[in-house]
């Protein structure tokens, strides 16, 4: 029973909703606190939060949890530009010295890493692929064949066929480790006038001198009528051939035979595609497409690859622009089909259209809310929606999105708080959401955390707040098999 | 910004840790321990103060 005293009522606090910082002392409410750190809310109480244990011996400026076939790790950025994987703690496996930060997508059970300095892609960098195995990066995707890996030629065969009587172009494609078709090849590219009645014989294929070249294929044109034939040898339309794959990097010589009719498999939009990928702020995926962002030569553009083909970028159609204003795209993420371009005070849509990318329509969703490079809240350990929303980090606080922004954001109780953020540092705060725990745990750019529960309700009224400090700088968090990891860099002062 | 190699590292929450453990080193059986920064639970009560 509450004691009273002398001519005072006793006030019975029996919830605990955390920080309040909105208007002055006395307009906190008396469920709220105040001051506030280090907290962790239980059912009708708090605590102290729960203390932290080394886990890897390794200071960090980025951590990602890696979801592999063997399992899940974690990358690993160092300070010195040094990439590490968890399952393998001692090989870097990757170094880019300027890098202090990088952009990190999954795919078919590799990483795609691109490094960056929390701003845009590192000058005269690209994208690398890493397979998880302790072996070394290589930059994703891959050169063409060149006359100096072979000079192709085509000669009508001795032997009888039914090459269709015309003439035809021939190239090559090489194939990665990594199932990356390159650009077509090689510089110069050889013509036959088939009589319809022979196969043709190929030789001098190219090699490439490259060890992930694991695969050629052989590719080609349809008849073109002599009397039509301009002599550019990359006008016209390829399609791989039937019996053009060459399981090998060594064979120099091939016999092909193939009606027209046969020709099913359209190469033509290898001709314009990219030998490396640049470097860019950021990677996501859509519609099963990689998605780059924020290079250093180009900050308001957006690559897409082909569908299904995460290193494959065409250089002239996998392209779009968010409109220009001085500002680098900040992130994209998919959400009920739709791609999101963000920068740090703008939204935008596009919308797949089956066509390429460069054809997709823009729409504009808000000219006054965005969000940072790390800011948009991931489930676990995949990306975006979560029981239907995407919570974003913007500078006016964090909002719920559904495809537009809910108010009054999330962080209405502690605007204050949110709005003394650093805004030129909006790349460190990384937010990440637990929906089994029901929290969101955000890093700020002093080293600092800040630790939201919202088991009573997603909404402004019923979250609960509180800063959590450690004596760790705390760089990045993530998590790991349902475990929360802080990477750090040093000690706070 | 981060100041020394103590306290470098990666580290996980683990529930119901009464401190913080930020070093350990494997081959000395060296271990920091750091009292977790206090929590602070401060309310502000309206009304006259007396």
């Amino acid at each position: 029973m509450a004691q009273e005293f002398k001519d005072n009522s006793a006030i019975v606090i029996d919830e605990f909703n955390g920080l309040w910082s909105r208007g002055g002392s006395d307009s906190v409410p008396l469920d709220h606190f105040s001051d506030c750190n280090n907290v962790k809310f239980i059912q009708s109480g708090f605590e102290w939060r729960d203390g932290i244990e080394p886990f890897i011996p390794r200071e960090a400026v980025r951590i990602y949890p890696f979801t592999k076939q063997t399992g899940t790790s974690l990358l690993i950025l160092d300070s010195s530009g040094n990439f590490y994987d968890s399952d393998y703690p001692n090989f870097v496996f990757l170094t880019v010295a300027t890098a202090t930060d990088f952009g990190f997508q999954a795919f078919a059970g590799r990483a795609y890493v691109t490094p960056c300095d929390g701003n845009t892609g590192i000058q005269n960098e690209f994208v690398y692929v890493y397979e998880g195995d302790g072996t070394a990066a290589r930059k994703a995707a891959g050169f063409a064949p060149t006359n100096a890996d072979g000079a192709l030629a085509a000669v009508n065969s001795a032997t009888a066929g039914n090459v269709e009587a015309g003439i035809h172009v021939f190239a090559v494609v090489y194939e990665t480790d990594t199932g990356f078709l390159t650009a077509i090849g090689p510089d110069t590219l050889p013509s036959v006038t088939a009589d319809g009645t022979h196969k043709v014989d190929l030789s001098n294929i190219p090699i490439s001198p490259n060890a992930y070249v694991v695969k050629r294929h052989v590719v080609a044109t349809k008849l073109i009528q002599p009397q039509f034939y301009t002599g550019d040898t990359r006008g016209y339309q390829f399609f791989f051939l039937p019996d053009g794959v060459i399981p090998d990097n060594t064979a120099t010589t091939l016999t092909v035979n193939f009606f027209d009719s046969e020709l099913l498999e359209d190469a033509s939009y290898l001709l314009d595609m990219l030998e490396e990928i640049p470097a860019g702020a950021g990677l996501s995926i859509y519609h099963n497409r990689m998605v780059q962002f924020a290079e250093f030569d180009n900050i308001s553009q957006i690559r897409v690859s082909v569908a299904g083909e995460p290193e494959a970028f065409n250089s002239v159609d996998g392209i779009v622009i968010f409109p220009l204003d001085g500002n680098p795209v900040t992130n994209v993420q998919e959400y009920r089909d739709i791609m999101y371009g963000f920068k740090l005070t703008k939204t935008n849509a596009w919308s797949d259209n089956g066509d390429e990318p460069s054809t997709w329509a823009m729409t504009v969703l808000d000219q006054g809310i965005g969000s940072g490079l790390h800011s948009i809240a991931k489930v676990l350990d995949s990306n975006g929606v979560n029981v239907n929303w995407l919570m974003i980090g913007s500078f006016g606080g964090i909002y719920l999105f559904n495809g537009a922004y809910q108010d009054p954001e999330l962080t209405w109780k502690i605007r204050d708080f949110w709005l003394a953020l650093d805004r030129d540092s909006w790349d460190k705060i990384q937010i990440i959401n637990s929906s089994i725990e029901q929290t969101l745990e955000m890093t700020l750019s002093d080293g600092t955390m800040l630790h939201c529960d919202y088991s009573n309700g997603l909404d402004a009224k019923n979250v609960r707040f509180s800063p959590w400090t450690f004596d760790p700088f705390i760089t990045s968090i993530a998590y790991l098999s349902d475990q929360l990891i802080l990477a750090a860099n040093g000690l706070r002062t | 910004m981060a100041r020394t190699d103590q306290g470098s590292g990666i580290y996980k929450i683990v529930s119901e840790r009464k401190l913080d453990e930020i070093y350990k080193n494997a081959s000395t059986g060296v271990t920091i321990l750091r009292k977790k920064p206090d929590p602070i639970a401060e309310f502000y009560l309206a009304g006259d103060s007396k």
